[in-house]
């Protein structure tokens, strides 16, 4: 590159620009600037009052919306309906009471249903099936001779076996009941 | 500040209107975009007019939003250049131009070409001056350099300018 600059390449230079310049300012001095201006700070303060409204708008219904949502999210919650399946402890503890214990006859259970004999409903039928249950066994011992070399197997009386059935029907009954009272709930 | 001394500064920043289009001129090369700029360039000075604390301040600050003005659309118009492949904004000017003569309008096409290929230094304190008219100190103090900075990089690219129209001449 060649460091030295001739003066009319510098005389060249200027004469360029000033044409540029000239025409260019002819132009622009034929339009007003200032109105130009006025005309667009006007716009942009209109812009900036309408994006302010909406701001100041905007916020509050934001936190309105949050608070309704909010709110009906709390309300369904406090009131939503108890789980079908829920079962409450003092509904099985009730339900529990008004069974009769086993050691007390099952008659003098109070809320004991009738129509369900043999089970709880009168204790006489209870006795007397027992005893000639016992009658039934003990005739079949005697008709059977024991094996001697056999393994030993643990015998259970007729009443033993009666307290195990009976208890059996008790858990299913108080599971039938507690199926109804959970239902009803 | 008062409205007042604002209107007040502000049509001190208006007797200042053709320098500043000149400038943009120089930087954007069209006229069309230095009109859009020097109407950029005094929003932003009315935008922040309560930063002048002096009146005696307002030409040295308005050059010097002008000068930041104008290469941010520089640096956003090469973005966009690169993106759109449009055509040079030289042939924008020539066609504003028709009553240029074919090799006045050859050289002036030369001159543009060789002040967008100077580097960004060079070609701020090019414009400033040449177009702007600016003296030594005030570009120095425009440009954030030492005077004797600015008159080197002033005749670097006065060579570099020259040598450009030179040799796309004699082509």
């Amino acid at each position: 590159m060649n460091k030295k600059m001739d003066d009319r390449d510098f005389e060249e230079i200027g004469r360029l620009i000033q044409n540029e310049v000239d025409e260019a300012l002819r132009v622009f001095r034929s339009k007003d600037l200032g109105e130009r201006l006025r005309a667009r700070i006007a716009a942009d303060e209109r812009a900036v009052k309408a994006k302010s409204f909406l701001r100041k708008i905007s916020v509050p219904a934001a936190v309105a919306t949050l608070l309704t949502v909010s709110v009906a999210l709390f309300l369904l919650n406090v009131h939503r309906p108890p789980a079908p399946n829920h079962v409450h402890p003092r509904l099985f503890a009730a339900v529990l009471r008004q069974l009769p214990s086993f050691s007390r006859p099952a008659a003098e259970s109070p809320s004991s249903p009738a129509g369900e004999v043999g089970m709880s409903g009168a204790g006489g039928g209870f006795q007397s099936a027992l005893a000639s249950a016992e009658r039934r066994k003990e005739e079949e011992e005697r008709e059977t001779p024991l094996r001697a070399d056999g393994p030993r197997v643990p015998v259970l009386s007729l009443k033993k076996k009666m307290e195990i059935l009976y208890k059996d029907k008790v858990i299913e009954r108080a599971l039938v009941l507690l199926i109804g009272k959970s239902k009803e709930a | 500040m008062p409205a007042e001394e604002e209107a007040k500064l502000f049509e001190e920043m208006m007797t200042h209107q053709e320098a500043v289009f000149r400038i943009c001129l120089g930087f954007s090369r069209n006229p069309s975009d230095a009109e859009d700029l020097s109407q950029d360039v005094y929003l932003k000075a009315f935008r922040s007019i309560g930063r002048i604390h002096s009146p005696y301040a307002v030409k040295e600050w308005l050059f010097r939003i002008v000068r930041n003005t104008c290469l941010d659309h520089a640096k956003k118009r090469r973005i966009i250049r690169v993106f759109e492949l449009t055509t040079s904004p030289d042939s924008a000017v020539d066609a504003r131009t028709p009553e240029s003569s074919a090799v006045t309008g050859e050289r002036l096409k030369s001159l543009k070409r060789a002040v967008s290929r100077l580097p960004k230094k060079q070609r701020e304190v090019f414009v400033l001056r040449e177009y702007g008219h600016l003296s030594y100190e005030e570009l120095a103090r425009t440009v954030g350099a030492k005077p004797g900075t600015v008159m080197s990089r002033l005749n670097r690219a006065r060579i570099a300018v020259a040598n450009f129209i030179k040799e796309t001449g004699h082509e």
